[in-house]
């Protein structure tokens, strides 16, 4: 009752909804095909290495490239660069002009009485002015601020202008001119005759570190007249001597001033591409254009590196950038650099001579522009440039390549016919080689095969070939460039090796996974200079090997190995599988029987169990024709038990290993296109519904 | 949104019909009731109980199972919780009757109609079919759960009477799968499984309580002239439910052979069996395509003959017939008789054939004072004694006038 009571609760909540099954589970036996593939020849060896002839035969074809010589091999990445310390050899400031003025009323004013009186009573009058004497010196600023605070000078002048618009002469004329800060004298001098309404002139050097302030003060120490000899003469009072102070041709050692814009460096030099070859211009596939600048300068330095012989798109190879102004007594960085690919880099030099080679030509500039601001500048002050280039490799190069021989001694290289098998042997009939050398280069070229040896590596048998070609020169002439698609048109030339003129079969009976050359590589070997020559950096010079190996083979347990990875999740994610059996149907098409085992191996590479093993596939019947007709049926059992599920959840990796033996051996079988194995596994379990 | 405002509309109109003013005298009661059934036709009732109380079903239950199983087997569970008051006036000349109420409800179907072939293949898997063409038809599912909250009016005139319900409903779940065709074939030894089918399977897939909307009514309508006789005739869930985007829709009519997943190449590490059969599989079968689903709710339909008898306690002799549209649901046709014990007490037994069960015994008790009217039934309750007896159903039902 209990029970019956606990039922009946549990159906009332299980019944609120629909009746659960999640909570349960049970036994099914399930019966399903699993997977079904066809298994041809191909698939064993893989689908390149499988040729059919016209009568469906197969062969076992192999193209392997065994040698190549490209245009790294030629030219070494390209670096380069150029350290520029500029010093400012000259700082331009200008021609400064200050203008000062002193009236006949000021200077009456200063005479005082009782002449001076009678100048100002007599103004607009006409009156015979007396010889007059200035008794006092008077003292006159000068205020050049608005051009410069301070000014250290190597070299310059310093010119006084005196134009005399007074109606009388004026003699005698003696001033100082002095820093007003410090009080240091400038320069003095004495002006004998400034005649009425004319012009004089002074001018004074400011050499040897003359230091020039922008407040000075011009201290008139005497100014005298003769009058106007009695004649009367007319008085205005705002007549006036005009005195205009010029200092130009300024060679400053240093100045705090506004400085004009200028250039500061301004460099061309041609840079040699360093190379064996004569080259005319090369186009660049890798490298980079760099420059770096440090500067004490307190202005902002505008610097252009120019290439003039690199052009893309019409435009020539130029980093530019603005150096930030210094700090005072710091420096200010500038670093920048340019992907230079697809540059076209011309060698003729810097005037573009096609007699010059290998030569380029660079450009290297640097200047300020006015900033407005009162800056010190000194010409202790410097710019420390270093540009360049770096790991320049051109796509193509033309010109001459030279002449030289590159010698390859012992090379070896892996084969790749034999690589799954792994046991057993086989026996085949005729195999043929076609040797192809491809010229990409735009230079003559001669190969001289001296030696030709395969080897296995796990035997350590080695076979030397004989062939009539070995020790010959083997001539191939220069490509033709096809530029405007920037790719060559090749040269080839070809060689037939086969059982009539070599010794191939014992060269591939021992399936060998090594093949071993000597050889010379002759470029240009006539030593004409050629100056239309050329090189692509993608395109090398290349020796091709085609085999071909038609399959009438007798087998004797030949074994190939495959790995693969392998997770239980990927097939039963949800662990349902209690055992059962897997059942393959092989049908097979071919006229060999095949052993094969599929181990399942964990993460060490350990064996934990093995699936198949248990029967062969049996090879299909030959006909009087020595062809399959139909196909052989063999259906082989795995039990899956508890003990083999265990294993295969151990399991990281799943080795297929496959035995294969041809019938009536040593009698060679042919193998067709048609032939394969179909193959369909099923399986037969008890899983676990949840 | 129209039904919404239809609903509304209908609403406030009988709710004015309901104020009339020659009512004069209110009664109103509050009510519960509920009614739960689950039942199959097949698996007796115990075994179902043993079926769900057992995690792990092994041989022998299953067998069991399936020994007992029809060529057409349904499986099903249909409850019902309701909540509500009514409230009743006589007329000015005490010759009508008129009423209405609101109710709140929640609803839940479910059933399955499944050949005794498809529940072998279920319990057993393929193997025991090697070499056999087996039919899976019959094979249709329908589950829906609602909520309702509806608004009812009734009239009555001295021998005929009706009423009428309409529902606002909130839509919780829907599954529901209708297959014309499947049948499989497993080749003896594995090499190959053919499966022909046709089928739509509909759901409303999402973790939202409310997953749609819809309306129904509910219909009835009694004739009790003079004399020992009275009918009644009544449908109700007549309606339907609209599931929004999480819904989803899958039909597929496809014949299709499996061979074993096709493996271009054996040495090719980057196929993975499983993956592939399953995109390939669910292409075949599983092509499913989202929107709103409309779906009918599973009505019921609902007779009653009733013949007076003058005797000191056997009242009346009834017999019910009633139909409800879930996959496997057959006719079902109820006797009882009703026994007033006392003048509180009435029993009511009953013989039914039917619904999701075969035969059952049934009886019910009603006990009533002048406020408070209390049932429960129980259905099919041979299952406590008798083994081989099938389904399990009961109804309770409480109602308090103020």
């Amino acid at each position: 009752m209990k029970k019956t009571t606990y039922s009946l609760l549990l159906a009332l909540l299980i019944g609120s909804c629909a009746p659960d099954l999640s909570d349960k589970s049970w036994e099914v036996d399930v019966l399903t095909p699993i997977a079904r593939t066809s298994l041809e020849i191909s698939d064993i060896v893989g689908d390149s290495l499988i040729g059919v002839s016209s009568d469906s035969l197969l062969s076992l074809v192999r193209s392997q490239k065994v040698y190549e010589f490209t245009l790294d091999d030629l030219v070494d990445p390209f670096s380069t660069t150029f350290e520029n310390t500029a010093k400012l050899q000259t700082l331009d400031l200008g021609t400064r002009k200050i203008d000062y003025a002193i009236s006949l009323g000021q200077l009456a004013a200063q005479q005082g009485p009782p002449f001076g009186n009678i100048i100002l009573a007599n103004h607009g009058n006409n009156l015979p002015f007396p010889a007059i004497s200035i008794g006092n010196p008077i003292n006159y600023s000068i205020n050049a601020n608005q051009f410069f605070q301070s000014i250290t000078l190597l070299d310059g002048w310093l010119v006084f202008e005196l134009r005399n618009e007074l109606p009388i002469d004026l003699i005698n004329f003696e001033y100082d001119l002095i820093n007003q800060q410090s009080q240091t004298l400038v320069t003095s001098g004495i002006i004998p005759l400034i005649p009425a309404y004319g012009v004089a002139k002074d001018s004074t050097q400011l050499n040897n570190m003359t230091v020039l302030e922008g407040t000075l003060m011009a201290e008139l120490k005497n100014l005298e007249s003769p009058g106007s000899g009695g004649v009367a003469v007319p008085i205005d009072t705002s007549d006036q001597l005009k005195i205009q102070v010029t200092v130009k041709d300024l060679n400053p050692f240093e100045a705090t001033a506004i400085f004009p814009a200028q250039d500061l460096i301004d460099y061309t030099e041609e840079v040699l591409f360093e190379t064996d070859f004569e080259l005319s211009r090369i186009v660049v596939d890798t490298g980079v254009l760099y420059m770096q600048a440090i500067s004490t300068v307190e202005e902002p330095v505008i610097l252009e590196y120019e290439i003039p012989s690199a052009t893309k798109d019409n435009q020539n190879l130029l980093l530019a950038g603005t150096l930030p102004s210094s700090p005072p007594n710091g420096t200010s960085l500038y670093n920048d650099s340019k992907n230079i690919r697809d540059y076209s880099v011309n060698l003729n030099g810097i005037n573009f001579d096609p007699n010059v080679r290998n030569t380029f030509f660079a450009q290297l500039r640097a200047r300020i522009d006015s900033s407005g601001n009162m800056v010190f500048i000194s010409l202790e002050d410097s710019i420390y440039l270093t540009t360049g280039i770096q790991g320049l490799m051109p796509s193509k190069i033309e010109g001459w390549l030279g002449r030289d021989t590159i010698s390859t001694d012992d090379e070896q290289l892996p084969l790749y016919l034999f690589e799954d098998v792994q046991g057993g042997s086989f026996d085949l009939a005729a195999a043929r080689i076609r040797m192809e050398l491809i010229n990409h280069f735009g230079a003559d070229m001669q190969f001289v095969l001296t030696d030709v040896r395969t080897k296995n590596q796990a035997s350590g048998q080695m076979i030397s070939m004989n062939w009539t070609g070995l020790g010959q020169a083997l001539n191939l002439p220069s490509a033709q460039d096809d530029a405007p698609n920037f790719r060559p048109i090749a040269h080839s030339e070809s060689w037939q090796l086969d059982e009539s003129n070599s010794n191939l079969n014992e060269l591939f009976n021992i399936q060998p996974d090594r093949l071993i050359y000597d050889l010379d590589l002759f470029i240009n070997p006539s030593g004409i200079a050629d100056p239309s020559g050329f090189a692509y950096r993608h395109h090398p010079i290349e020796a091709w090997m085609h085999v071909e190996i038609p399959l009438v083979l007798s087998l004797d347990g030949l074994l190939l190995i495959d790995t693969s990875d392998f997770k239980y999740s990927d097939i039963d994610p949800n662990d349902r599988l209690i055992g059962g059996t897997l059942r393959l149907f092989a049908d097979n098409f071919m006229p060999i029987e095949a052993e094969v085992d599929l181990i399942a191996i964990d993460s060490t590479g350990t064996p934990l169990d093995t699936l198949l093993g248990t029967e062969k596939i049996r090879a299909a019947l030959l006909n009087a024709d020595e062809r399959v007709e139909s196909s052989l049926r063999t259906v082989i059992e795995y039990p899956l038990d508890d003990r083999a599920i265990e294993q295969l959840k151990k399991a990281d990796r799943m080795v297929f290993k496959g035995r294969y033996s041809t019938q009536d051996r040593p009698k060679r079988i042919p193998l067709y296109e048609h032939y394969r194995t179909e193959l369909k596994l099923s399986g037969a379990f008890q899983f676990r519904i949840h | 949104m129209k039904i919404r405002w239809i609903l509304v509309l209908l609403y406030a109109s009988l709710t004015c019909s309901a104020q009339s003013p020659d009512s004069l005298r209110l009664r109103t009661e509050v009510y519960h009731s509920s009614q739960w059934e689950f039942g199959s036709n097949g698996i007796h009732t115990k075994s179902l109980f043993s079926y769900l109380s057992t995690q792990q079903l092994d041989k022998r239950l299953k067998e069991d199972l399936i020994s007992r199983l029809q060529a057409e087997n349904v499986l099903g569970n249909i409850q019902d919780v309701e909540f509500g008051f009514r409230q009743e006036r006589d007329s000015i000349h005490g010759r009508w009757k008129r009423g209405f109420g609101l109710h709140l409800a929640h609803r839940s179907r479910w059933a399955m109609n499944a050949s005794d072939r498809a529940y072998e293949l279920l319990f057993f898997g393929n193997a025991r079919f090697a070499g056999q063409y087996i039919d899976l038809m019959p094979l249709d599912l329908k589950a829906l759960q609602w909520s309702e909250v509806g608004y009812s009016f009734w009239q009555e005139t001295n021998d005929l009477s009706w009423s009428v319900s309409t529902n606002l409903l909130f839509g919780h779940a829907m599954q529901e799968l209708e297959v014309e065709r499947g049948s499989i074939f497993t080749e003896e030894s594995g090499e190959f499984i053919d499966v022909q089918t046709q089928y739509r399977f509909r759901s409303a897939d999402s973790l939202l309580l409310f997953k749609g909307m819809g309306a129904s009514v509910h219909l009835e309508s009694s004739y009790d002239p003079d004399g020992p006789w009275r009918f009644r005739l009544g449908v109700r869930d007549l309606g339907l439910i609209g599931f929004g985007r999480s819904s989803w829709e899958v039909r597929a009519d496809s014949s299709f052979r499996f061979e074993g997943e096709e493996i271009p190449n054996l040495f090719d590490e980057t196929t993975n069996l499983l993956n592939s059969a399953r995109d390939r599989l669910e292409a075949t079968f599983y092509d499913a395509k989202g929107g709103t689903q409309w779906v009918l709710l599973p009505a019921r339909l609902r007779a009653e003959m009733g013949y007076g008898l003058s005797h000191p306690f056997l009242k009346e002799v009834q017999w019910l017939g009633d139909h409800l549209f879930l996959p496997g649901y057959r006719f079902r046709n109820r006797v009882r008789l009703k026994m007033k014990m006392s003048r509180q007490w009435t029993l009511r037994p009953e013989l039914s054939h039917g619904g999701l069960a075969r035969f059952g015994f049934g009886i019910g008790a009603q006990w009533k004072n002048s406020s408070w009217r209390c049932a429960l039934e129980l259905n099919n309750a041979q299952w406590m004694v008798a083994p081989a007896s099938f389904g399990l159903g009961g109804q309770f039902s409480i109602r308090y006038l103020l």
